[in-house]
């Protein structure tokens, strides 16, 4: 019930981060899977940054008697379901502006994947990587069973997706607030605005962006556990392995 | 090691409660089959008669051309899209239950696997005639979708949407037929076994010979998964691809929605899954199998439906905001006419309170959810909505009058049209009870396997469910 | 010498998987012995040899072919009749896109049917001994001999683990 409110919470924050600081501040943006599109790619971050971290708790913390391939087995196919959430929601989006052709529809193309009027501008290229970090690289990579039946393959393929997800906000927030001011009211976006790059006080943000949201969770890492012990104990509680005739099998109980 | 003793021939039915012997799954399982039950040839020699009349309105239809139907300009996609948009969202509940509850290895799902693929199958052949019927010279509609050059030089224009159309249901309907046919072949040996004479001949070349070794099973298993997992993204595909048959063009309101894909695939699978427990309601009346659809299955898949009617819920909700978003005068005027103005209003209320107000609140009550008469009216309220739902996004579009235009509001459904609505859900029933007289519509070797696969365990005092699963 | 086939018919799971245990120890040729169910069972249950299977290698193939005819087609009805609609260019990639997923996913589903039949080893012409209480949830246990020298002790290991009948092909 609590996971319910939860996840309902989860999706309103993304609604108003994507349309309220991305779409409401482009003219003529008008996307209504846009909202769904960012949970969705944050959704995949989240996992992948779960992956990872269950990576380091395992190697760092020495527990890897509870931790098994089973988590990491699991959890990477969802990533992989999330590989093809992506590319669907994008492409939803995308051949609705692409085979609209309106002043509005062709600014998004020009604007948010072309990165410029002609050719592929900066911002551009920012999108194709990553596409190729969220989708291309990792879909590939964990199609295979071996790999996602691993401890070492599922944190490649969540550390692609990490970084392909920071490239892909870049695109989408950047571009969105290097609109200039005397255009946000027109009717549509006329001019593709350059694109503006990171300065070195810029970078340095980010990496500590990045740093002041890892610090907390290995300060609290040093206080509370970092597995939630009495659900390990629930799960051998339900779970045991059995002899089914001349096999073996995990008998798995599933109370109401 | 500790291991749990376990002794697999005193296995229990895990929400049965109560063991079911082989025989009598067999017994009342194939007793369409073998047993053939009385009403079932008064009731198909009746929908028969309804069949026979709705093609004969279509024939009429096809001869008269389309000025028998209340199309005309600007109103030119109607009743016979919406109902084409209507079944290819039914056919959505074989793979949504089929392959999901598959891939989430979901107990619940055994015995409703058969009947969703089944409605797969046939709602898509109704929705692939549909196009048909409305284009009105049906045999034109090779020219633009085969692709072969008679003799005129053209090549039919793949960027068109309605080229994608017939590739998308061409590949899904092809598609969930072998599926369903892979998943018969053990149930089909079964029949075999039971069968004699020309019946007998009919069901050994049916079922290849099927004989039940380790290696057939684990076919079965493997294959189903892996079947599952490639029909899902067709799944998916399909009605995004029918949806951008409306989201990609930009001069009708209402229309040229981002969200139109993922919107109509989970409106899809609430209609869909919708109709599969209709169709369950109706099987356990139907044919007794009391012993096999069980209130618990009624009460998963109503579980299901909440969540799914409430993400279709919020989809509806994003696609009616950011369509007044723009506050484009034109898209404003559609909407201010879908919401506020008659007939739209009157039709809107119906549509919201049949396709989610009445049937969730219902369903948040477990004895509602048990209730099998009830959970059948609310999952008809539920079709009744999404059908107007279609209505309501394919018609206002074009019935607003636009500047310089001179026509408007001009459609009104005739009978014909609605006659040859009435047809599609004779014609659907007709087939399904067709199949059910030689194929059994529960799969039995499913049923039977979460009787090997499923135990009660003790934990303390407590007694519960549980399965195995393997180690692999 | 033909080959000839015993099958023992047993109530119950387990001594059909003690008859398959004795026929491993009594040394007969692994394969030749095979366990026939009515109800799939977990892998392995009847200690038999689990079957090896490339059944992952079909769709990889059939989505091969289906995406390179996809590619023709696509391309090449559009380059023989180059007539720009709506503004789009005669190579429409994403238009294209669309149909070759299609196609490939076509392609991929019906090399994977074909290869579920195939890997089944069905359609099987000559299924051989085989009873009919097997669906309704008797244990079948069959053994495939070359000749008849070891025939005895074939019905004598199936007799003796518990088979109510043992039939010849």
């Amino acid at each position: 019930m609590f996971g319910t409110f939860y996840f309902l919470i989860l999706i309103f924050v993304h609604f108003l981060f994507s349309s309220d600081f991305a779409m409401g501040i482009v003219p003529g943006w008008r996307d209504a899977i846009f909202p769904m599109y960012h949970s969705i790619t944050s959704l995949q971050g989240g996992l992948a940054a779960v992956i990872a971290s269950l990576w380091f708790i395992r190697r760092y913390f020495k527990l890897e008697k509870y931790i098994h391939i089973d988590q990491f087995w699991s959890l990477s196919r969802l990533l992989f379901a999330t590989t093809l959430l992506w590319i669907y929601f994008f492409y939803s989006a995308f051949i609705v502006f692409w085979y609209g052709r309106g002043g509005a529809d062709k600014a998004w193309i020009d604007l948010l994947v072309r990165g410029s009027k002609e050719g592929i501008g900066p911002m551009g290229w920012v999108f194709i990587f990553a596409g190729i970090f969220i989708f291309i690289a990792p879909w590939w990579w964990l199609i295979w069973n071996s790999v996602r039946r691993s401890i070492n393959g599922p944190i490649i393929a969540a550390s692609l997706i990490l970084i392909g997800i920071m490239l892909d906000r870049v695109r989408i927030f950047v571009t969105a607030w290097s609109v200039p001011t005397e255009h946000i009211h027109d009717k549509y976006l006329m001019i593709i605005p350059q694109t503006s790059l990171p300065s070195g006080l810029d970078i340095m943000i980010i990496i500590g962006g990045i740093c002041i949201g890892l610090l907390p969770i290995l300060v609290i890492s040093r206080v509370i556990p970092v597995v939630s012990i009495w659900e390990m104990q629930q799960f051998n509680l339900l779970s045991k392995p059995v002899k089914y005739m001349k096999t073996h099998g995990v008998l798995v109980a599933k109370p109401d | 090691m500790e291991y749990w003793s376990l002794n697999p021939t005193s296995l229990k039915v895990m929400q049965q409660k109560r063991n079911l012997s082989q025989i009598h799954t067999n017994k009342t399982l194939l007793n369409g089959q073998l047993n053939t039950p009385k009403w079932w040839a008064p009731t198909v020699l009746i929908l028969g008669i309804a069949v026979v009349i709705g093609l004969s309105a279509i024939g009429v239809m096809v001869n008269k051309g389309l000025g028998v139907t209340g199309l005309s300009r600007p109103v030119y996609w109607g009743l016979f899209i919406t109902t084409f948009v209507f079944w290819v969202g039914i056919s959505h509940a074989g793979i949504m239950i089929s392959a999901i509850l598959r891939l989430t290895q979901a107990e619940w799902r055994r015995p409703v696997t058969r009947a969703a693929e089944l409605l797969t199958v046939f709602s898509l052949l109704t929705a692939l005639a549909f196009p048909l019927i409305h284009a009105g010279r049906p045999w034109r509609i090779i020219y633009y979708i085969i692709p072969y050059d008679f003799a005129r030089g053209i090549y039919p224009n793949i960027r068109s949407p309605l080229i994608w159309d017939p590739v998308a249901i061409g590949t899904y309907l092809t598609g969930s037929t072998l599926f369903l046919y892979i998943a018969l072949i053990p149930d089909l040996g079964n029949l075999r076994d039971r069968t004699t004479g020309w019946q007998n001949a009919f069901y050994t070349i049916l079922a290849l010979g099927w004989r039940g070794n380790p290696r057939q099973w684990k076919m079965q298993t493997v294959g189903g998964i892996l079947l599952s997992a490639l029909m899902l993204p067709i799944f998916v595909s399909v009605h995004s691809i029918v949806s951008w048959d409306f989201a990609i063009i930009p001069s009708v309101e209402g229309w040229h929605s981002t969200i139109f894909a993922p919107y109509f695939v989970i409106g899809a699978v609430h209609s869909g899954v919708s109709a599969v427990v209709t169709m369950m309601a109706l099987m356990r009346w139907l044919w007794k199998w009391d012993d096999f659809i069980r209130p618990e299955h009624f009460d998963a898949l109503a579980r299901l439906l909440i969540v799914v009617a409430t993400a279709w819920l919020g989809f509806t909700f994003l696609e009616l905001l950011f369509a007044v978003y723009g506050l484009d005068a034109p898209e404003l005027a559609l909407r201010e006419m879908q919401l506020f103005q008659w007939p739209w209003n009157f039709l809107f209320i119906i549509f919201m309170l049949t396709a989610y107000i009445i049937p969730v609140t219902m369903w948040l009550f477990k004895k509602v959810r048990t209730n099998i008469a009830l959970m059948f009216w609310t999952s008809i309220l539920v079709n009744i909505g999404m059908w107007l739902e279609r209505f309501m996004i394919i018609v206002p579009g074009l019935a607003r009058k636009q500047p310089f235009v001179f026509t408007w509001e001009a459609y009104r459904p005739s009978g014909l049209e609605w006659l040859i609505l009435v047809w599609s859900f004779a014609w659907v029933t007709f087939l399904m009870l067709l199949f059910s007289r030689f194929f059994p519509l529960v799969p039995l070797f499913e049923q039977k396997e979460s009787q090997v696969f499923t135990d009660d365990v003790k934990i303390g005092r407590a007694s519960v469910p549980a399965i195995i699963r393997e180690i692999d | 010498m033909p080959k000839q086939s015993l099958l023992g018919l047993f109530e119950k799971a387990d001594p059909a998987a003690d008859a398959m245990d004795s026929f491993n120890e009594a040394g007969f040729k692994l394969g030749s012995f095979d366990v026939l169910t009515g109800t799939p069972y977990p892998e392995g249950a009847f200690g038999e040899h689990v079957p090896q299977h490339r059944l992952f290698r079909f769709p990889a193939f059939g989505a091969i072919i289906g995406f390179t005819l996809a590619i023709f087609l696509t391309a090449g009805t559009q380059i023989a009749y180059p007539l720009v609609t709506g503004g789009k260019p005669i190579l429409s990639i994403f238009a294209m896109l669309i149909i070759m997923y299609e196609m490939t996913m076509l392609s991929g589903v019906l090399a994977t049917v074909v290869g579920i039949i195939f890997e089944s080893r069905l359609p099987n012409l000559d299924p051989g001994v085989y009873d009919k209480r097997i669906t309704e949830g008797m244990i079948g246990v069959v053994i495939t001999l070359d000749d008849d020298s070891r025939k005895k002790d074939a019905e004598d290991i199936l007799k003796k683990s518990g088979a109510f009948e043992v039939k010849y092909s």
